[in-house]
């Protein structure tokens, strides 16, 4: 079995990620944000990216679309439909950039120029694509119809500060939609919305992406969500991947302790216990040691795991960067302390 | 399921007092009409009672724009109600603005933590001295009673003597709610209102705060009202809740039995909003 069956990739890959490693300036100082990404995304796939703060998640997909500040040191490879993102010139970065691939951020008021309609935010990506204005007109408020939005050509009129969150949330999913992208970019889209409202946002994410075969890279620290929304998900800590495999497998039989804890971590609704928690807070990907970038935080941690770093490897099902997968699956488990420290 | 903390609870429930009774509370707030120069009212909370028992722990549940947040901070003397009543330890608030003592005393009862510690902690004030002011401010100890007392607190949300000099920025974000909670707890609260107070947290942090909430509770006896829209978040930390839609409370009883038989088609609706393996998002039929 290779790495690829075991991670339940699909034949045929729109992005390839291999080996990615990012390193940005810091006060004039390089510091490694991701130390060596492995992913790939099939054309209509939902893949999920699942950390907590400083996992790197975020910058791994301004890293795809090169939305990284000056000076930034990126290695490995990014393939996009076959293409090198990484030396892409400035028009071929630009057509990806417009065209290829959509985004959406977790904060649309950030992201959405107040002092500007929605319509002029909405019809840009059109206008400078070459469609005339009143047919980017209409296609607006067809996309908005899709995503909900009934009175469209009102909605166009208005200012940003006149729509609540949900609807702003999915002005930006009509305008990340607006030049039918191959791949859609989200980055914790629903965790700025109530959940009535984030349920209905993936839902019109859900119909929008099975009508164009549109892949999806879904950015959370929603374990539950993304196992709920995704076909496969990557688990990082740290600026590395440390667990992928089909979301259902993931979620269920967890190999990586730091998955585990982190679903042990949250109380289902139905049943009240301690929660086992982890020790410690998330590191970022700089403050992690040479070895294991968890097992500062890791129960089972040896010396072995605090010298070396473990590589992504099939185990079972999935692919897991774990030295002790195999001896711990199924018994890992967290104390229920009184007090942590972190 | 019935923890122990809930065991002794229950057995505690018969003979207390409610610490905290809210009556027909309501607020209106003036808005501008859309479209024109004039101002409408717009009603946040209205109609709202519920008590919270001595040592109880009451969920406030709602999504944005419910009103639940606009309760707490009536509670807590930010906002001042329209009409109602809100009885702490059985001094009434009334409606009117409270001055000097009356004010001290209900801060002494009554204390907040919000949802950001990034922005509810004075970045330029170490840990220390932020303690140290409020002991200063509602206690008559000396420099070093309010100096031990300090550690205690500390002590008793996991921290220690290394964080007392810190300043915020170089504490992590569990640490900095973890110093919001010991300076509410400062003044020996009846009451303690947690907005959101772990929602802004990472996963594996929020884990630990709430453990360290339920830790605290069966320690000091502080009662808990605790707002949120994070129904598994309630269901750690609460034995009551009230769930609000659009300024009113749409469900009331014990936490369990809202989540086990929700009787509200709203509350319905929340819990079948929450993601889980197998789940299916739905969109909703009406719009508010």
């Amino acid at each position: 079995m290779s790495a690829g069956d075991a991670a339940g990739a699909v034949a045929g890959t729109l992005l390839e990620i291999d080996r990615m490693r990012v390193q940005i300036p810091v006060r004039g100082r390089l510091r490694t944000v991701i130390h060596d990404a492995t992913l790939d995304i099939a054309p209509g796939e939902a893949v999920g990216l699942v950390g907590e703060s400083g996992s790197g998640k975020s910058m791994t997909a301004r890293t795809i679309m090169r939305l990284l500040p000056p000076r930034s040191v990126t290695s490995g490879s990014i393939r996009f439909a076959g293409q090198s993102v990484l030396d892409m010139g400035r028009g071929a970065l630009r057509n990806l950039r417009a065209n290829q691939i959509g985004m959406i951020y977790q904060d649309p008021r950030a992201h959405i120029n107040p002092v500007r309609s929605n319509g002029d935010f909405l019809l840009e990506a059109m206008l400078a694509q070459g469609v005339k204005a009143a047919a980017a007109r209409q296609r607006a408020i067809d996309l908005l119809a899709q995503v909900g939005i009934a009175d469209g050509g009102r909605r166009l009129r208005q200012y940003p500060h006149q729509l609540s969150g949900g609807l702003l949330q999915r002005i930006m999913i009509a305008a990340a939609l607006a030049t039918s992208p191959r791949l859609l970019l989200a980055d914790e889209p629903t965790t700025a919305l109530d959940v009535t409202t984030q349920s209905e946002v993936m839902a019109i994410l859900a119909e929008l992406r099975a009508g164009r075969g549109l892949a999806m890279l879904f950015i959370t620290h929603d374990l539950d969500l993304a196992a709920a929304v995704t076909d496969r998900m990557a688990v990082m800590y740290a600026g590395m991947i440390v667990e992928i495999g089909t979301s259902a497998t993931v979620h269920e039989t967890a190999l990586h302790p730091y998955t585990v804890g982190l679903l042990r971590s949250r109380p289902a609704v139905g049943t009240r216990s301690r929660i086992q928690v982890i020790p410690g807070r998330p590191v970022s990907a700089f403050e992690a040691g040479p070895g294991c970038v968890f097992a500062a935080r890791c129960p089972y941690a040896t010396d072995l795991c605090r010298a070396e770093r473990p590589e992504l490897r099939p185990v079972d099902q999935q692919l897991a960067a774990c030295h002790r997968a195999e001896e711990l699956k199924g018994r890992v488990s967290f104390a229920a302390e009184t007090v942590a420290h972190d | 399921m019935t923890s122990q903390l809930d065991g002794e609870a229950l057995a505690a429930g018969a003979a207390r007092e409610p610490v905290l009774v809210v009556r027909e509370l309501r607020k209106v707030f003036k808005v501008k009409a859309e479209g024109s120069r004039q101002t409408e009212d717009f009603v946040a909370v209205d109609d709202v009672s519920f008590e919270l028992p001595a040592s109880g722990s009451l969920g406030i549940v709602g999504e944005s724009g419910s009103g639940k947040t606009t309760v707490a901070r009536i509670i807590a003397g930010l906002e001042r109600p329209t009409g109602g009543t809100v009885v702490i330890a059985g001094a009434s608030l009334q409606t009117r603005r409270l001055r000097g003592e009356d004010r001290r005393a209900r801060g002494r009862r009554v204390q907040m933590v919000f949802q950001d510690p990034y922005s509810s902690l004075d970045p330029r004030q170490p840990v220390g001295a932020c303690l140290d002011e409020v002991l200063r401010f509602h206690t008559t100890a000396g420099k070093a009673g309010r100096r031990e007392r300090a550690l205690e607190l500390l002590h008793q949300v996991g921290l220690d003597e290394r964080n007392e000099n810190l300043r915020p920025r170089s504490l992590s974000g569990g640490q900095r709610q973890r110093v919001a909670i010991a300076r509410a707890l400062a003044c020996d609260p009846e009451v303690l209102i947690l907005d959101e107070a772990v929602s802004a947290l990472d996963v594996s942090v929020q884990g630990q705060v709430l453990n360290l909430l339920a830790d605290l509770r069966a320690q000091l006896r502080v009662a808990y009202l605790f707002v949120s829209h994070d129904l598994a978040v309630v269901q750690q930390v609460t034995d009551d809740t009230i769930v609000m839609h659009r300024g009113r409370i749409v469900e009331s009883g014990a936490t369990d039995t809202i989540l086990r038989e929700p009787a509200d088609d709203y509350t319905r609706q929340l819990l079948a909003a929450i993601p889980r393996p197998g789940w299916k998002a739905t969109r909703r039929t009406t719009h508010p």
